[in-house]
């Protein structure tokens, strides 16, 4: 049910998107550019860093040195894999030629990889000065990005800066739910002391995606506005949903106020001794 | 048009590739008239993989798997008994800072982990905030991580289709003032 929840946000998402694989027909009057962009076509077909691809992408660089595309495509590998100096020199390329199709790359892999805020942000409020549409989602269709903005200076300790960004970003029209936003603005309000507002989005979520996290995340609010029972049920829930993988979840890395099994475990212990 | 600066960028990736994909084919090769079959998907890594350098590496390290080294971790970021909070623990136990020190920047630790859940043949990169290559990470700091990272156990194995392979890991740390304040991924 979750997967399949957030795959209707990914496709719904996709409307969103400024970025496709390009049509190389634009290209039709260019006969190096097409050819590059056919070739590009075939390297995304292999597996991202393998040979084959990098080679395809490399020859559609040599064939149009200014198709921004392939210099993205190329870029993706580096980054996944912790190299981070490689991945941005060709990234950079990418954002030079077409910064209005790729600034929001790059801004979401600032943020997503490397947790470097100001440069995710910067590359964000580029991309929104420079488009006179909504900027959309980032490449996997988790988040809107300007929630990521907002997670941004989350990162920086700007919790109140933080809470605006994200909930002006939630109010807007084009905005299609994240799957997340609500446990992020949840333990923003958590840090200002807010637990009945921290309630009011965690049963938000737990209507649209209920995952451990909502649970965890409930548990404390119960527990801080004296509640130790109900803490304890939430706590319990979480740990159920958790064994049975119903939690935040991303293939390359831990996600902001993502939590573990050891983060349940403890608490309970924590809240069952009366602390 | 390329500037003369991007066309050297260009021809210094493709180099790189080039040079560290000679390897691979010469195995791929050897592979192939291999009478013993392999089942796997992983595909023959190309960027980054870690190749084994007789001054540094360990030439008892064994890579189980040495043409399907997995490209990335299988796990969602880090496959560690106990999870990213166990990992993390350690250093918070063992790490000490050197808040004396104006010291920023990241420090990516990159190594692979074998069949055996072992890991090994570690390359360490220090980066500032720009992604360029730094040295001004204070030396405590980084020989500090690159050594309580060389000493952890623990690591998830990797099982597929009825094998364990061996696929490449990094931790990133996140430093400031001299203090580790983010693990990443």
């Amino acid at each position: 049910m979750k997967r399949l929840l957030i795959m209707s946000v990914y496709f719904l998402s996709l409307s969103q998107v400024s970025y496709a694989f390009p049509n190389c027909n634009i290209y039709d009057k260019d006969e190096q550019c097409y050819k590059a962009c056919k070739e590009a076509e075939k390297g995304v077909e292999e597996f991202p860093g393998s040979v084959e691809f990098q080679t395809s992408l490399l020859k559609s660089i040599e064939l149009c040195p200014e198709f921004a595309f392939a210099y993205f495509e190329l870029s993706v590998p580096y980054a996944k894999m912790g190299l981070m100096k490689e991945w941005a020199i060709i990234m950079n390329k990418a954002v030079e030629i077409n910064p209005e199709e790729h600034l929001g790359w790059r801004g979401w892999y600032h943020w997503f990889f490397m947790h470097n805020y100001q440069k995710a942000i910067d590359d964000i409020e580029e991309l929104d000065r420079m488009v006179p549409y909504d900027i959309g989602q980032t490449g996997d269709g988790n988040y809107h990005l300007n929630v990521i903005k907002g997670l941004c200076y989350k990162g920086l300790g700007q919790t109140d800066k933080a809470i605006q960004v994200i909930e002006e970003a939630i109010k807007q029209p084009d905005y299609v739910q994240d799957g997340y936003v609500m446990i992020h603005l949840a333990v923003l309000y958590l840090e200002l002391g807010d637990f009945e507002k921290a309630l009011g989005v965690l049963n938000d979520q737990n209507s649209y995606n209920p995952i451990s996290e909502a649970d965890f995340y409930t548990a404390i609010c119960y527990k801080n506005l004296g509640n130790k029972e109900k803490a304890l049920l939430n706590l319990n829930e979480a740990l159920a949903k958790y064994d049975n993988r119903l939690t935040m979840t991303d293939s390359y890395r831990q996600l902001p106020d993502e939590i573990y099994r050891s983060d349940i475990t403890n608490l309970i212990k924590e809240y069952s001794e009366g602390k | 048009m390329l500037s003369s600066k991007g066309l050297s960028i260009f021809f210094t990736w493709g180099a790189v590739f080039l040079s560290s994909s000679c390897s691979y084919l010469s195995s791929k090769e050897a592979v192939k008239n291999d009478s013993t079959e392999i089942k796997s998907k992983a595909p023959l890594t190309a960027v980054g993989h870690i190749s084994f350098d007789p001054d540094i590496d360990d030439s008892d390290y064994k890579i189980c798997y040495p043409d399907y080294v997995w490209i990335y971790s299988p796990f969602d970021g880090v496959g560690f008994e106990g999870e990213k909070p166990a990992l993390v623990e350690v250093f918070k136990d063992q790490f000490i800072p050197r808040k004396d020190v104006e010291s920023s920047g990241y420090i990516t630790i990159r190594f692979i982990v074998n069949c055996e859940g072992k890991a090994g043949r570690f390359r360490l990169i220090q980066l500032n905030e720009e992604y360029e290559i730094s040295t001004n990470i204070d030396k405590e700091v980084v020989d500090q991580i690159y050594r309580i990272t060389k000493s952890l156990t623990g690591w998830s194995r990797h099982y597929y289709e009825g094998n364990y392979y061996d696929y490449h890991q990094y931790l990133t740390f996140k430093i400031k003032n001299g203090d580790i304040i983010e693990y990443l991924p």
